[in-house]
């Protein structure tokens, strides 16, 4: 089975919200973009009720509910054998799920099938509302028949789902904050699922501990140390009550629950040293929690059973090569994932059409596939490198807050050069108007698409911008852009005539004499002027070694790093379409002009 | 409706004929040889929420059964599918149905049992249907139980004879039977051993005239002092530790008279006096209740809760006082319509009917129509004058009467002129 699709409503920083799934999906957006609010709304419809979170008042929208106001999620359950309910009939009989179809290409739910390609699916609901008198939060789980509007707690009672179905759904939910200091043991709730699913009880070894604890080879209490105290508390204890007991010292209540409380997983080195897991390193502490669950998602796989799993951030505390490893496994090993990540290093692990990028305006969320479908075999080669070869850079500029399409490759390098070493500056941020480095993502365009590039990033963000040159094609592609069903949000060009490398000119110009000093080995001949550096620049487009030594001149070089921040904050201005900077200005036909 | 695949076993007969009992025997002999599954259970379905009660004791006495069976009455379980199912009747042409439009509610459930995905969904919890009383389902009803027989073994007791609307003649559901099945016909009486009761009843069925004799007797009492009298000597007689039903076809003048009199009065001999209570409908029980109350037009829900427990009536001052709290909490509701109380105050009475115990003890009076399905040991029917119907009608009338009684039973006529018409004649 496997949830095709998500409603939310009034879920913490979500008003509304609709996201269709596919089998590994992984979601990616910035901050607060609700990547963990859509996480924890499948762990409120689909977790047992361990794994739900006691709900507040801040888990509504707005965080001061009334009497009247419901947080409601509903989930799409699709995959059934043979889209036969008889199949399922523990899923769709009477006081369990009706029958619904699914179009999946539209994320409708039908009440007949009027088209064979419609899946069978069942549907169900969970909702919670704050009562005003007991400050608590009620909730209710149910099979949502249909969508017109009930309220499970005034209205006659919605068929419940029962906890049977809930646990051969099998959801399991790895959280972004892991507190998994004890997990090899049996007070850890997942340790005994998954011992009891995955492999047998050891009571021979616990009984066989148990018995020893009960009887020690060198008893405590025999210590000589101790000795004198235990048998003046003897013949006190004799002095006091007939037949009195003998104080005993033992480890644990002796009995096989306590023995089995009291284990606690240790990790022996290469060097021989056995450690506890309390005392080891955070990232061996967090891969303990997705052992068991990759072995109990084995058991489960191995019975035929369903295994559905979220995990949030699998980057935290973890190696890069682990990452990728246990996301695949992790994949393999389920009937259906789902991974939240800020890395577009895991996001990029991932096929490109089951990345979804989330996005929330006003409360309204909803997500988009990077891809919307497999890149056919036809594909042109710059699109290709886009979505493959560059996606990491692709993807981390989709999660800042604006994003800015160059006319070129060589735009995308530089200002990305230039950046890194001013970011390393103190103070640098100070020295800006708007952080560029936060505020805005620049994607590497290939050989020009501009205006391909922008269609494709519209779909994926709400603030694609265009920074074209001040040459005829650069003019002509912003009149091409303004002509778009969907223009960007800003569309910014180089003054007239000049490309990116005329501005690092203008930023080199700033200290001329001290920055062509630094800049001796930038070409076979070292250059006289600015003006030969840009000449050079131009002639040898995406010389990366060239970039960088620019960018470390222009770092330790004040007057052309304060020009750089002041181009970089600019240029963040013109696509925020804030008018605060004076380095770009809007003219009459809306195009933002560079002026040095 | 695949006629072919319908697996329907019915059985029809006279009142008293065991047709439950058949019922029960061969539902027996089906789950000894194909057990329910886990999760399954048997449907049991009926008109009423009376025989609904009795039903499921019967079958809770079945001992491969194990309690797994579920009784309702036939309008509760297509309200059920309805509600489920909504959106598909909704695309059915099926909207906008009030649980209370017991008709439309039925027809739309009809349609929707029509539908493989529904009746599937049924009988993978239910693939046993049990239909008592099948005779009283509408068209509408009869659909719903059609549909679901294209897939749920379906198990009916059904008696023409017994069907007191006028509405359903020829009887939609016995013509059905015929249809998909051969009913099986039960001819020899159960339910009493005395033979002028049988025979008084097998009279009236074949349309003659009924034999007044000892146990069975006929007597014409002009005034309601009269009847009065007769029913004090009787239940003097043959009351003590007995269970007697007073029934009447109408509820009218006479009968009201006759028993004033009787709780009143003695007779010459010393009879009485007896108070014998009135079962009264729920929906009269709740009008009565309304009219001893004051509701203004717009209140708000404590006021409302303090007119009505000062009212009295406890179950229903907690029932709509539950409501109004639940309301306040969950939609911050704190005003009510008079109209939106009475329909809670009508809902409350209206569910104790459906709670209320099948078994009567001691002195009951009713109509014809509350006394369907049950049995008494002693029976004293009031015949007024105002009997309405044709001769078939009050044939059915004076047989689902008479056939309620176990030990003897008395007729009240209050017309001499009906002595020698029908059912009597």
């Amino acid at each position: 089975m496997r949830i095709a699709n998500l409603r939310i409503e009034n879920f913490r920083g979500v008003k509304s919200g609709f996201v269709q799934f596919g089998r590994h999906p992984v979601l990616v957006g910035d901050n607060n973009t609700g990547k963990t609010t859509l996480i924890e709304a499948l762990a409120l419809v689909l977790g047992r009720d361990r794994l739900v979170r006691e709900l507040t008042e801040h888990d509504f929208f707005g965080s001061n509910p009334q009497a009247a106001d419901r947080i409601k999620v509903v989930a799409t359950v699709t995959d059934f054998p043979g889209d036969d309910p008889e199949q399922s009939s523990q899923w769709f009989r009477d006081e369990r799920a009706v029958v619904k179809w699914l179009d999946e290409a539209t994320g409708h739910v039908h009440p007949a099938r009027n088209n064979p390609a419609w899946r069978l699916c069942c549907q169900l609901g969970a909702q919670a509302r704050f009562d005003q008198d007991s400050l608590a939060v009620e909730t209710v789980r149910y099979f949502h028949d249909h969508d017109e509007p009930i309220d499970p707690f005034a209205d006659e009672a919605p068929a419940p789902v029962p906890g049977k179905l809930i646990q051969e759904l099998s959801f399991y939910l790895v959280r972004a904050s892991r507190t998994w200091d004890k997990v090899f043991s049996w007070g850890n709730e997942l340790f005994k699922r998954t011992v009891l699913a995955a492999a047998a009880q050891p009571s021979g070894a616990l009984l066989a501990e148990r018995d020893r604890l009960r009887a020690p080879a060198q008893p405590i209490d025999a210590d000589p140390g101790i000795q004198p105290l235990i048998e003046h508390l003897n013949s006190e204890l004799a002095a006091s009550f007939p037949n009195a007991p003998k104080v005993q010292l033992r480890l644990t209540s002796t009995d096989s629950r306590s023995v089995m409380e009291a284990v606690s997983a240790h990790f022996a080195g290469t060097d021989g040293f056995s450690i506890p897991a309390g005392r080891q390193g955070s990232g061996l502490v967090s891969m303990q929690g997705l052992l068991l669950l990759l072995e109990l998602g084995r058991a489960r796989a191995a019975s035929g059973g369903e295994f559905l799993m979220a995990l949030e951030e699998p980057e935290v505390h973890l190696p890069p090569s682990a990452q990728q490893r246990l996301v695949q496994r992790v994949q393999a090993l389920s009937t259906q994932t789902f991974v939240t990540t800020h890395s577009p290093l895991v996001a990029s692990m991932a096929d490109p059409t089951s990345v979804l990028i989330l996005k929330k305006h006003d409360g309204i969320l909803s997500a988009e596939p990077f891809l919307a479908t497999p890149l056919p075999a036809a594909a042109p080669n710059w699109k290709r490198k886009f979505f493959q070869h560059s996606r990491v850079d692709v993807l981390s500029a989709l999660m800042q807050p604006a994003l800015l399409v160059p006319e070129g490759r060589a735009d995308f390098q530089l200002l990305r050069c230039i950046l890194r070493p001013l970011m390393m500056t103190e103070g640098w941020i100070d020295m800006m108007q708007r952080p560029f480095g936060i505020e805005v993502g620049v994607v590497p365009t290939e050989d020009a698409n501009v205006i391909e590039t922008h269609r494709l990033m519209q779909r994926l963000h709400r603030r694609v911008c265009c920074l074209v040159d001040g040459d005829a094609a650069g003019l002509d592609y912003a009149d091409q852009l303004w002509q778009e069903a969907a223009p960007p949000s800003a569309i910014i060009r180089w003054n007239d005539g000049a490309m990116i490398e005329d501005a690092i000119g203008w930023i080199l110009n700033a200290d001329e004499p001290t920055v062509v000093g630094k800049l001796a080995e930038i070409s076979p001949q070292p250059p006289a002027s600015t003006a030969a550096v840009v000449a050079y620049l131009k002639t040898k487009k995406m010389d990366i070694i060239a970039y960088e030594n620019l960018a470390e001149a222009i770092a330790t070089t004040p007057g052309c790093r304060a020009r750089a921040a002041d181009l970089l904050s600019g240029l963040a201005c013109a696509c925020a379409g804030d008018e605060a900077t004076q380095r770009f200005v809007r003219e009459a036909n809306g195009v933002w002009v560079f002026q040095p | 409706m695949g006629v072919s695949a319908v697996t329907v076993h019915a059985f029809t007969g006279g009142a008293g004929c065991g047709k439950t009992h058949m019922l029960m025997d061969s539902l027996s002999a089906h789950l000894d040889a194909a057990p329910l599954n886990v999760g399954q259970k048997v449907l049991a379905l009926t008109f009423m929420h009376g025989s609904r009660r009795r039903l499921e004791e019967r079958l809770g006495m079945l001992q491969n059964l194990k309690g797994k069976t579920e009784c309702t009455t036939i309008d509760s379980f297509a309200w059920r599918l309805f509600r489920r199912w909504r959106s598909l009747a909704a695309a059915l042409g099926f909207a906008n149905i009030e649980p209370t439009e017991y008709e439309r509610v039925c027809e739309a459930a009809g349609a929707l049992a029509q539908v493989k995905e529904v009746h599937n969904w049924v009988a993978a919890t239910f693939p046993i249907l049990v239909v008592d009383e099948a005779q009283d389902m509408t068209v509408n009803r009869l659909g719903m139980v059609a549909g679901l027989a294209n897939r749920l073994e379906v198990f009916v007791a059904a008696d023409e004879f017994q069907c007191l609307s006028e509405e359903l003649r020829p009887n939609p559901a016995c013509a059905w039977l015929t249809q998909v099945c051969a009913p099986e016909e039960l001819t020899q009486p159960r339910r009493t051993n005395v033979d002028e009761l049988l025979d008084a009843a097998q009279a009236i069925r074949a349309g003659e005239a009924p034999k007044s004799a000892k146990l069975f007797m006929i007597a014409q009492t002009s005034t309601a002092p009269l009847a009065g009298a007769w029913i004090n000597s009787n239940l003097s007689w043959y009351g003590g530790g007995k269970r007697v039903a007073i029934i009447t076809p109408t509820h009218g003048t006479f009968s009201r008279a006759a028993l004033a009199w009787a709780a009143a009065n003695k007779t010459k001999r010393g009879a009485g006096p007896y108070n014998v209570a009135w079962e009264q409908s729920e929906a009269k029980a709740a009008t009565e209740y309304l009219g001893t109350i004051q509701l203004a037009d717009q209140a708000d829900g404590v006021s409302i809760a303090a007119v009505l427990a000062a009212a009295g009536d406890a179950r229903t001052a907690r029932d709509v006082a539950e409501w109004l709290e639940i309301q306040r909490r969950t939609r911050a509701k704190v005003h009510f319509t008079r109209d939106e109380v009475v329909k809670l105050v009508e809902q409350s009475f209206s569910q104790r009917r459906q709670s209320r115990r099948s078994d009567v003890r001691g002195w009951k009076g009713m109509t014809v129509h509350s006394a369907k399905n049950r049995e008494f040991d002693n029976v004293i029917v009031l015949w007024p004058a105002a009997v309405g119907g044709s001769d078939d009608q009050k044939r059915r009338l004076l047989y689902n009467a008479v056939t309620r009684a176990k030990e003897r039973c008395i007729v009240l006529v209050q017309a001499a002129a009906h002595m020698g018409l029908p059912p009597f004649a």
